[in-house]
């Protein structure tokens, strides 16, 4: 389990794990991707994250699951999302194909800001999870008054 | 009974035609299995609007295609690792399909679609009665 930095200075070491990963993800995914998601034990449900002045909104795409399924943990900055998928049952029954993926996955993700953990809610509708993070008040962007200093004249 | 060798055939995948519009559409990933009864289609369609998934046989050919507005808009990404939009998946179906017995299900994001075969195309089982002493 690995534990991914997300900022917009990355050190040069994880920029490029980062980028094989991108572009592993990108051959992976690009015949039957997406949007719809593949996960198995070794693959990872792809996330998505936004910030904005006093948030950060993380959305993944974890169809067939239900919310006794997925385990969502906020520690510092840290994010966790763990989960697992259970294969449908078909006794006696024959597969002509099978894309979708199953098993356990976990995500960590290191924001770049303190959340506050009181405050999280997690979402799931449709398939689709969205994890609305606040930031900690010390850690939301503040817009800091200019004073306009006239001549005195 | 099917043998091992005949059954990929019963779903094969038919070239997608070209679409005249712009974006991208998407494939789910689909599983499709068979019993004796039916073949079960199972998609991944996360985020899909019922109402916005439109399903099609005619021929023996199966279209899987909907909707969906694409969410990754604006500014302030931090990780974006995938996008949605409309998706499309089209399948040859060689057994025979009671088409007017097609029933579908959507829950937690996945689609289920149940195509019972027609009584002629199932395996008939032949009871031997034993004449009894």
């Amino acid at each position: 389990m690995t534990t991914q930095r997300l900022s917009g200075f990355v050190p040069a070491g994880a920029l490029s794990r980062e980028i094989d990963r991108v572009i592993q993800d990108f051959w992976r995914a690009f015949p039957t991707h997406s949007g719809l998601s593949v996960f198995n034990g070794h693959a990872t449900p792809p996330v998505n994250v936004r910030e904005t002045a006093d948030r950060f909104e993380a959305e993944l795409e974890l169809p067939g699951l239900s919310l006794s399924d997925i385990e969502v943990v906020v520690k510092g900055r840290e994010l966790t999302i763990r989960g697992q998928r259970a294969a449908p049952q078909n006794d006696g029954a024959t597969w002509h194909r099978r894309e979708r993926a199953f098993g356990n996955f976990s995500r960590v993700l290191h924001l770049p800001a303190e959340i506050d953990g009181d405050k999280v809610q997690a979402r799931l509708d449709q398939g689709v999870l969205t994890i609305v993070l606040p930031k900690s008040e010390g850690a939301r962007a503040r817009r800091i008054p200019i004073a306009t200093l006239h001549n005195g004249n | 009974m099917n043998n091992e060798n005949s059954l990929p055939k019963s779903t094969a995948e038919v070239e997608s035609t070209e679409r005249l519009r712009s974006g991208a559409t998407f494939r789910p990933n689909v599983d499709i299995c068979e019993s004796e009864q039916e073949l079960t289609v199972y998609a991944d369609l996360p985020g899909v609007d019922p109402r916005n998934i439109d399903i099609r046989f005619e021929q023996g050919v199966l279209t899987l295609e909907g909707t969906l507005a694409p969410r990754a808009e604006g500014d302030g990404w931090l990780l974006r690792e995938y996008d949605v939009g409309d998706f499309r998946r089209t399948f040859q179906v060689s057994e025979s399909v009671d088409s007017e017995a097609i029933t579908a299900e959507h829950k937690d994001g996945v689609l289920t679609l149940h195509l019972p075969k027609v009584s002629a195309a199932r395996p008939r089982r032949i009871e031997v009665n034993a004449s009894g002493s």
